[in-house]
Parts: C-alpha cells; sequence; structure tokens
C-alpha cells in the first residue's frame, strides 16, 4: 500500500533536519502509517519531494538502519523492516517531537511512499518544571517563546538571500595559503597559557588603527576590547550595564538576538519604530531611557540608515536624559551613499563620548569562522568589563585572534574588505536591478544606502503573509529572512530581507525570479 | 625590540624633532620597504601603530601624512601592554576598587565586585619567576617538536577551505560525534552525542550553568578547599557557597546526606583530581553522592579537569554514569592542549539539552569553527591519543622527581600525602606557618608557589603550599625544593 506522508520540519529547531526526518519516519513506522516491507523513496526522489538536499536524507536513512527500523537492500532500495525491533532503539529525540505525521489519502498508485514537507517557525519549549531554573533561564525560555523566531539555519539553499556570510572567493589562492601556513606555523612557538581578558594588544592595535583609517572613530586600542563576536558584545554589554526593570529603548523592528541579552536580564523594553531614515527620533521625546540600542549603518531587518539630522537629536536626547546609547557597527564598512559620521564620532566632538558604546565584528560578513568581535567601550564600564569576560570565557580564543593579526599584517585584511565592498556594490547594483522588474502595486523598497541586505516590503492591498512566502521560498530552492517576525509590537509589515553579498548575479536573478513567482502566488492564495 | 617598532620609533623622532613637518607626506610603503630593505608589511605596521597613536593619519588609497593634530608629548603614553597585563586576569590580585565615583555601576557589577574582593588571591602571575611551580597545566614539552608540526600544517590544510559553513551554536556535528567516542574509550561515558555542547573553555561551561541554575541565595554546594574561579562563576550571580570538607577521598558525603539544611540546587564536584587537594573521590562516595542527589532533584555539576591525570590506581567511572539525568559532565583540553585555544566541552542531561542550546546561542552564536577543526584533527589523526600519553609518562616523572624530593624534607616542615589526580602536589605547614608569607618570600628566591589557605572557605584554615610539577623539569624541582627548605627553615627558625 503506498501512503504519501507529511513531514513537519521545523527549520529553527536546535535538532538537526536528518534526525527530525528520522524521528518523524520512526512515528510513522510504529503507529502503522507505513507498513512493514513498504519501500521508501530512492534517495533522490526523496530529497526532491522534501526539497532538501541528499546528504541530509542519507543521514536520515543511516539514523533509521541503525535503529533498526529500515533495511537497506544495496541495488534494491530501502524498506521498512518486517519486525521492529524496540531493544535497539535509543531514541528519545523522537518523543521531543509531538507535531506527527499525518497520513494523506494518496492518488498515486505506485507502491512507493512518497513524502512531502511542511515547515515550522518555531516550537513552543517548556521548561522542566522538576529543575531549579534561574529567572535568567525562565526569562529566555518566555522571550523564546514569546517571539518563537529565531534562524539558526538548518538548511543549505541553492539560491540562499539569507546569510551575511559572503561567497565570495577571496580567500583563496597562493597568497591566501601563504599567509595560513606562516600563521599556523606561529601558533607552534606561541607562548601557552592564558592569554589577555582584553584580546592581544597587537592585535587592537591593529584593528584600531584600521577603524581610524576607515571608520574616522579616532579610538585607541587601550580602550577596544576584542570579544567572542559580536553577540557576545551584545551580552556582556547588557550584563554590565542593564538592571532588573532598566528602561531599554530598541528598534522596531528589530532582531531578537539584539533584545534578549537585555529582555532576559530582566530590562523594559520600549520599542519605538523607524522609517527609511531610521528610528523616529521625535518620539524619543516622550520617553525617558536607561540605555538605548540603535543599529546606526544599516539598520537589521529594515535596511535604513540613521539620517545625519536624527544622529544628532538622538545624542541631545541621550545627553538630556544620560542615557547609555549602545551604536551597534552592523553593515559598517559598505557605503553607497554618503556616509555618515558615527555616534561614536560624534560624541567625542561633543564630549559624551562617556555615553556610547559602539561595536562590530570581524566575522559577518568577513569570515563567521573567526568570531571575533570589538567593542569600544568607555573607561567608566572597562573595569567591570574585564571581570564579567573573565568570567563569560577568560579571553577570546588564540587560535582566531593570531590569525586576524596575520590578515591585517600582511595586509591581506584591507585588501579583501576592499574587493568585498566592490563586489557589494556590483551585486547590490545587480539585485536593484532585478527587483525594479517586479510589479510597483506588489512590492515597494527604498536602494539600501549601506550594508549587504536589501529589505522588499509588500503593498499592504495585497495581503501578502512573509512566512508564507518564506515556507514557499524555501521548498522552492530559495532562502529569505520574514520581516514580520520581527517587529514585536502589534502592528507587523510584512517584507523579507535579501542578503546580495552571498550570490552570483546570474543565481540573484534566477533567485528573484523563482521569488517573483511565489510572491505573487501568495497574493493568489489570499484573494481566493 | 621588533623591527616594526624601531620604524616607528625613528619616525616619531622625526615628527617629534619637526624633521617631519604637520600634513607633510610620507614617502609610499613601498619606496620606503625598498630603501630601507625591510618587507612592506613591516612598514605597513609601524604605520598602522603610528596611526593608531595619533602620529599619522592616512587615508585610504591615498599615501600617510603626518597628523595635524600630534599627540600631546610629555609623559610618555602608558604603553598597552602594560595596561592589558594589568587588567587582564592576573589583575583579580588587585582588589582595589576601580569604579568611579560618578558613574552607577549595575546590579551585577556591583555584586561581582564585592565578590571578587572578598576573593583573597595571591598568584602573582603577571611576574615571571626562574622556577615556577604555579603553572598547573600539563608538560608543553610534548605539546612541540615534528608531531606537532606536522599535525600543524595538516590542519593548515583544512583551514583554508574553513572559512564557510553554517555555524551550529552546539559545536560540528563531526567534532561531537569524535568527543562521544572519546569520553566512552578514557572514561567509559556512554552518551547521546546530540547532548554534546562544544564551549569556548570550562570556564564557559560553568558560567552557562550558572546563568541558567543561579539566582541571588541559590544554595551550591561546594569542595573547601576548592578552586577560587570555580566558586567566583558561581557567586557572580548570586550564589550562597555551602563548604563540604574533603578528605583523601574526595569530599565527605554525609555532610551532605545527613544534614538538616535543606538540599542544594547545585553540587560542584572535582571529583577525578580534586583541586587543591589532588584525592579522587571514592567510588562508594560517588555512587552515595549519585543516589543522593536523584533523591533531592539536586544538579551535581562534575568538572572532571585533569581526569587523564590520575596516579596509583585506575580512575574510576565518572559521576555522570551514575545519574545521567542529574549531572552536567564538563570535559576540558586546555590542560591537556593549551588553554588560550578557549574550547571544552559539556554534556548535560536530555533534559536540559534545549536550554542550554538557546543559551549557548545567546552567549557568543558558537565556538570558533577554526579551534573546533583544529581540535578534531587531532582527535581524529590520533594525535591527541599519542600526545596525552606522552604528557601522562611526564607528569607521571615529574611527580615521582618531586615526591623524592621532598620526601628528604625535613618531617616537622612538612606534611603530605602523595596526589592522587591532577598536576599539584599539596604541602602541609606546620600550624604557626603563613603560607602567603612563605609564598611572597618563595618569590623572593625566585620560586613561584601557590598558598593553600585562600581556598579555603572556612577559617581558620591550615597553612600549605600547591606546587603544580606537571610544568618543571627534573633539574628544576630538586632546585626548587632546596630553595623551598630554605624558606621554610627561617620561618621557622633553623
Amino acid at each position: 500500500m503506498a501512503h504519501k506522508l507529511t513531514l513537519n520540519l521545523d527549520v529553527f529547531s536546535p535538532l538537526p533536519l536528518y534526525l527530525q526526518i528520522a524521528s518523524q519516519v520512526k512515528i510513522a513506522i510504529e503507529n502503522d502509517r507505513l507498513s512493514p516491507g513498504e519501500k521508501l523513496p530512492s534517495i533522490r526522489d526523496f530529497a526532491k519531494q522534501l526539497q532538501l538536499s541528499q546528504s541530509t536524507i542519507r543521514e536520515a536513512i543511516d539514523k533509521l538502519v541503525e535503529w533498526k527500523l529500515v533495511v537497506a537492500r544495496p541495488g534494491s532500495g530501502n524498506y521498512v523492516a518486517r519486525q521492529t525491533n524496540e531493544s535497539g532503539d535509543k531514541s528519545a529525540q523522537a518523543s521531543e517531537l509531538t507535531e506527527n505525521a499525518a497520513p494523506a489519502n494518496s492518488e498515486n498508485g505506485d507502491n512507493e511512499s512518497s513524502f512531502s514537507l511542511q515547515t515550522f517557525v518555531g516550537v513552543l519549549h517548556d521548561l522542566d518544571p522538576q529543575l531549579p531554573w534561574s529567572h535568567e533561564a525562565r526569562a529566555q525560555n518566555s522571550c523564546f517563546n514569546e517571539h518563537p523566531f529565531h534562524p539558526w539555519w538548518n538548511t543549505e539553499l541553492p539560491y540562499d538571500f539569507r546569510s551575511g556570510e559572503s561567497s565570495f572567493d577571496f580567500m583563496q589562492g597562493q597568497r591566501w595559503e601563504r599567509i595560513i601556513s606562516a600563521w599556523t606555523s606561529k601558533l607552534s612557538s606561541l607562548p601557552q597559557g592564558y592569554s589577555n581578558a582584553a584580546g592581544l594588544p597587537e592585535l587592537r592595535r591593529c584593528i584600531s588603527g584600521w577603524l581610524n583609517k576607515t571608520r574616522n572613530l579616532q579610538c585607541s586600542p587601550e580602550n577596544l576590547l576584542i570579544t567572542t563576536g559580536a553577540q557576545q558584545c551584545r551580552d556582556l554589554i547588557a550584563q554590565i550595564t542593564t538592571n532588573e526593570g532598566s528602561r531599554v529603548v530598541v528598534e522596531e523592528p528589530a532582531s531578537i538576538t539584539d533584545i534578549l541579552a537585555y529582555e532576559t536580564r530582566g530590562a523594559r523594553l520600549i520599542h519605538i519604530e523607524q522609517d527609511r531614515d531610521g528610528i523616529l527620533t521625535e518620539r524619543l521625546n516622550e520617553v525617558q531611557a536607561d540605555l538605548m540600542h540603535v543599529i546606526s549603518t544599516a539598520n537589521f531587518p529594515t535596511g535604513a540608515t540613521l539620517s545625519a539630522e536624527r544622529r544628532n537629536k538622538l545624542l541631545d536626547w541621550a545627553a538630556a536624559n544620560q542615557t547609555l546609547v549602545v551604536e551597534d557597527a552592523y553593515g559598517a564598512g559598505f557605503h553607497y551613499a554618503n556616509t555618515e559620521a558615527t555616534l561614536y564620532q560624534l560624541a567625542q566632538q561633543r564630549d559624551l563620548s562617556d555615553f556610547v558604546i559602539y561595536h562590530g565584528s570581524f566575522s559577518q560578513p568577513f569570515m563567521p569562522a573567526l568570531r571575533i568581535g570589538f567593542a569600544l567601550l568607555p573607561a567608566r564600564l572597562r573595569h567591570s568589563y574585564f571581570r564579567t569576560k573573565w568570567i563569560a570565557d577568560r579571553h577570546p580564543s588564540i587560535i582566531s585572534q593570531t590569525l586576524l593579526l596575520e590578515l591585517f599584517q600582511e595586509g591581506f585584511f584591507e585588501d579583501h574588505f576592499l574587493k568585498l565592498t566592490a563586489a557589494a556594490t556590483q551585486r547590490r547594483k545587480h539585485l536593484l536591478k532585478e527587483l525594479t522588474k517586479w510589479p510597483p502595486d506588489l512590492v515597494r523598497f527604498d536602494d539600501v544606502r549601506a550594508g549587504f541586505h536589501q529589505a522588499v516590503w509588500f503593498a499592504q492591498s495585497q495581503r501578502i503573509d512573509d512566512l508564507l512566502v518564506f515556507e514557499r521560498a524555501m521548498a522552492a530552492g530559495v532562502g529569505v529572512i520574514p520581516i514580520s517576525p520581527y517587529f514585536l509590537k502589534e502592528k507587523k509589515r510584512h517584507g523579507i530581507l535579501l542578503n546580495f553579498l552571498r550570490l552570483s548575479e546570474s543565481d540573484i536573478t534566477e533567485g528573484c525570479k523563482r521569488l517573483l513567482s511565489i510572491v505573487r502566488s501568495c497574493t493568489q492564495s489570499l484573494e481566493n | 625590540m621588533p623591527l616594526y617598532e624601531q620604524l616607528a620609533r625613528e619616525l616619531r623622532k622625526l615628527i617629534a624633532s619637526g624633521e617631519l613637518k604637520s600634513g607633510e607626506q610620507l614617502p609610499s610603503v613601498q619606496s620606503i620597504s625598498a630603501q630601507l630593505n625591510i618587507s612592506v608589511s613591516t612598514v605597513r605596521q609601524s604605520f598602522s601603530q603610528l596611526t593608531a597613536d595619533g602620529w599619522l593619519s592616512s587615508q585610504q588609497g591615498s599615501r600617510a601624512k603626518v597628523s595635524l593634530k600630534l599627540p600631546a608629548t610629555g609623559p610618555a603614553p602608558k604603553c598597552i601592554e602594560e595596561e592589558t597585563n594589568s587588567l587582564s586576569f592576573l589583575d583579580l590580585e588587585n582588589t582595589e576598587g576601580k569604579i568611579d565615583g560618578r558613574s552607577k555601576p549595575n546590579r551585577w557589577t556591583k555584586r561581582m565586585q564585592s565578590v571578587f574582593e572578598g576573593t583573597p588571591f595571591y598568584a602573582r602571575y603577571d611576574e615571571t619567576v626562574e622556577i615556577d611551580f604555579r603553572a598547573g597545566k600539563a608538560p608543553t614539552e610534548a605539546l612541540s617538536g615534528t608531531a606537532w608540526q606536522n599535525a600543524l600544517t595538516r590542519w593548515s590544510a583544512r583551514c583554508i577551505d574553513i572559512p564557510r559553513g553554517h555555524n551550529n551554536p552546539a559545536g560540528m556535528p563531526e567534532l561531537r560525534k569524535r568527543i562521544a567516542k572519546w569520553i566512552y574509550q578514557q572514561r567509559n561515558i556512554e552518551c547521546d552525542e546530540e547532548n554534546i555542547f562544544i564551549v569556548s573553555g570550562a570556564q564557559q561551561a560553568r558560567n552557562l550553568i550558572a546563568r541558567l541554575f543561579v539566582d541571588e541565595g541559590t544554595s551550591v554546594a561546594f569542595e573547601d578547599p576548592g578552586s577560587n574561579f570555580a566558586k567566583l562563576s558561581f557567586q557572580s550571580y548570586g550564589a550562597k557557597i555551602r563548604p563540604i570538607s574533603v578528605d583523601g577521598s574526595g569530599i565527605i558525603p554525609t555532610e551532605l546526606t545527613e544534614s538538616n539544611e535543606a538540599a542544594p540546587s547545585l553540587l560542584y564536584l572535582t571529583p577525578s583530581a580534586q583541586f587543591p587537594t589532588g584525592s579522587v573521590l571514592s567510588k562508594s562516595r560517588r555512587t552515595q553522592i549519585a543516589d543522593w542527589a536523584k533523591a533531592n532533584e539536586v544538579i551535581i555539576v562534575e568538572d572532571d579537569n585533569n581526569c587523564e591525570f590520575t596516579y596509583e590506581s585506575r580512575q574510576s567511572s565518572a559521576v555522570f554514569s551514575y545519574a545521567p539525568k542529574h549531572c552536567i559532565y564538563i570535559g576540558t583540553f586546555s590542560q591537556l592542549l593549551d588553554p588560550a585555544w578557549r574550547i571544552a566541552f559539556l554534556l548535560v542531561p536530555e533534559r536540559m539539552r534545549d536550554v542550554f542550546f538557546r543559551s549557548k546561542w545567546l552567549a557568543d552564536r558558537c565556538t570558533s569553527p577554526l579551534v573546533q577543526t583544529l581540535l578534531l584533527e587531532l582527535i581524529e589523526t590520533g594525535f591527541l591519543k599519542r600526545h596525552l600519553k606522552k604528557s601522562q609518562s611526564l607528569c607521571e616523572e615529574r611527580r615521582a622527581a618531586l615526591l623524592a624530593e621532598i620526601s628528604g624534607m625535613p618531617k616537622h616542615l612538612v606534611n603530605f600525602t602523595p596526589t592522587k589526580g591532577g598536576l599539584n602536589q599539596a604541602i602541609w605547614l606546620p600550624a604557626s606557618t603563613n603560607d602567603i608569607e612563605v609564598f611572597q618570600n618563595c618569590f623572593e628566591l625566585g620560586l613561584g608557589v601557590l598558598p593553600m589557605s585562600p581556598y579555603f572557605l572556612r577559617q581558620p584554615a591550615p597553612p600549605g603550599i600547591l606546587l603544580s610539577f606537571s610544568g618543571v623539569s627534573h633539574a628544576k624541582i630538586a632546585d626548587g625544593v632546596k630553595r623551598l627548605q630554605t624558606v621554610l627553615g627561617a620561618a621557622h627558625g633553623t
């Protein structure tokens, strides 16, 4: 008897996709929705039906074979085992997945089962009530449940507009190989033992020099601290600045990563909307806050660049209220119009530098594997930072730090960054060219002025659900970031965010082509 | 002084003396490099240092110029190395409050500040000594030579392709699989690799645990004496530390099982190599503690630091194996390899897995894949296993050498039991001794040791000193013990 089964896959689950597939097939077998001896689709067909890679399916089948639920007959295919062996099964993972595969009527007459895919955006979790969770653990869990959109990307897609990682071939060739081999051979002569909590002094000097040169920040290596990626910056900054009940202004919409660090520590969030020029600073006059988190260069997810006028207004307000401003340098260095002075720089000119923290990353888009970020911290916070960093993880890994140092010293980093920004300019142009072909009554967008994401808003009249677009796009091999989940208050706007660093021009064209038809299909489905 | 610094110094002199004037354009990097016959990157490096320090201004794509606004001359600018040395972890010894009066430190900062200040810490790590018994890490010799060079070369081939790929917060699946296998072979722990998390050092493991389970007033049972660093991690989040005595067989379980107090939320243990006493938790106590934890819903934090180094008897099974639903296991490669890499792993009960996953994601997204592949390479190729053997035999030898030397010391001055696990030998001193004075006096003689009394939670603490023998060569061990005897002899008038 042939079946058509729907697998419910949570693409944001910590469980790998292959394990989710294996677990759900297991449940289907145990509930007799798949019969003993029934043939599973070939790995190729299986992958095609689910729009996933063959290697994911292969891993899932391997797991099922390991659990003795499926028998692989070389040359013939994979079959549901005749007798399922419970004793060989140690899959408690299956119990995690409460969404069971539901049988569907099958109209195809062949003897193979087939599978279709339904993706989920986040699954709610409960904390085990028997365990003595801290306030922070409880806050963390309820935040995650409240905003069940936390994209740890689980799948690889052929047309992926999601990741901030670039796909350029700059990190290869003889020069790159020479640097890598010079770096690794130096590692063997490094002194062993713990290093500085603030990072290697030489690297701090390189980074501050580069920031001074390219961003005109006028920072000194003394107040530059190296962290384990930008995420740790956010986390540690929140830890040393926030109290239970602190009032924290955040942009609306905003990335959950930017917010959770404050919210899990009991802060009260004040969401202020943005338009194409960034956060609406006139609204600030109505509020008082202890801290404000702002992405000034290229907002995530709106892509907006904070205008010069608003930068000054924001600082006026911060000075009047003694509010600490955390300036997230996401997207800095990638500019397609005038470069505005950073808040950090403006604050220095106005003798307000005690009120601004500036932080950024070398991971995205340069090299995610590095896990290196940096923060410029006012002197009054530095001492607390060092101890907090020491409690958190002692110091950034010497392995990543020495690689970045080598890249700086050999001039590779600067060259690479220039190439990256030049390529970004090209690809942004290409993406915009593609997008202008889209019907104006369907979407609306402002050419992004900085960064590497282009936001595309759906016309409200079309009532397009961006999560539906996201799911359908994924099934068609296209990765996009839906924007509505980033609106944390009631009024959500729908749109998608497209990263233009990762795909080649021809892939951008093809990706956009597929996307357009998906977006169209989503309007129709609502009208019907 | 490195070449680039010499060049920077000379240029600075030229600018300070006015030979190079504000706004003046410097020759190109290439021409300086050619003239002085040094590499382009060296010139670049000195330029970026001068730019960072405010002597030069360089715009992208154009040649560097002397700054219009030169840094104030006068007192020499503070050297960043000096500053960071005092600001690194070594600064823990400096307990002076540094928060200035004008700013309002947040609650976390204030609590951490008072916790740090309440923790006596004597090590003088920022000073080097001739004979150093303070290090507490595996012999550095084992991580050198051609085998190590070859391992790095193989890994570098891997790194050439590394910059791609998704970052799983829990770590690379291949590495987690390898670690599951490693702890099965080494520690006889059976586990699901999905419950393993790669973290940035054992300290991050402790920090994640403290964040998830410790609030103001949470009771945490802790070995007395025990590791100050581990204690700080819990106290910073508000833990109330409950001391549990340690004897030659590890912590004394009856202090938990027969106590009238309510059971603590967490119990922190270093069962394989108790720090600092070097005792190993006996098998019967392991089962006793596991049963008690299960009955009282206590979470055991098993820090299995130095489990590779046990002497005289075979390793016992990990406490985790007796209470897999109630135990969080921390494994680290720091002591064995290099702590500066920052890599360790956590094994958590399944019921905690999702929460740890999210917490790790919030803390730093994931541990650097560069470091992960290095460890993977070392495990896959069998390097780690060979390295472990080499380190173990070096430690055995050094332990024996140290024991032979201290056995020769006058019995009225020292008292010790040979260490059963770890890299340290504890030596107890006569009750009237001030071990902090001994530590300071040893330092005067070029000998680095650690005083024992600061590790005790309850006072008065018995005086003693801790000698980490793993990093000290034979010849130095003998010399060091001689110096120690001189100091102790002086303290007790012999």
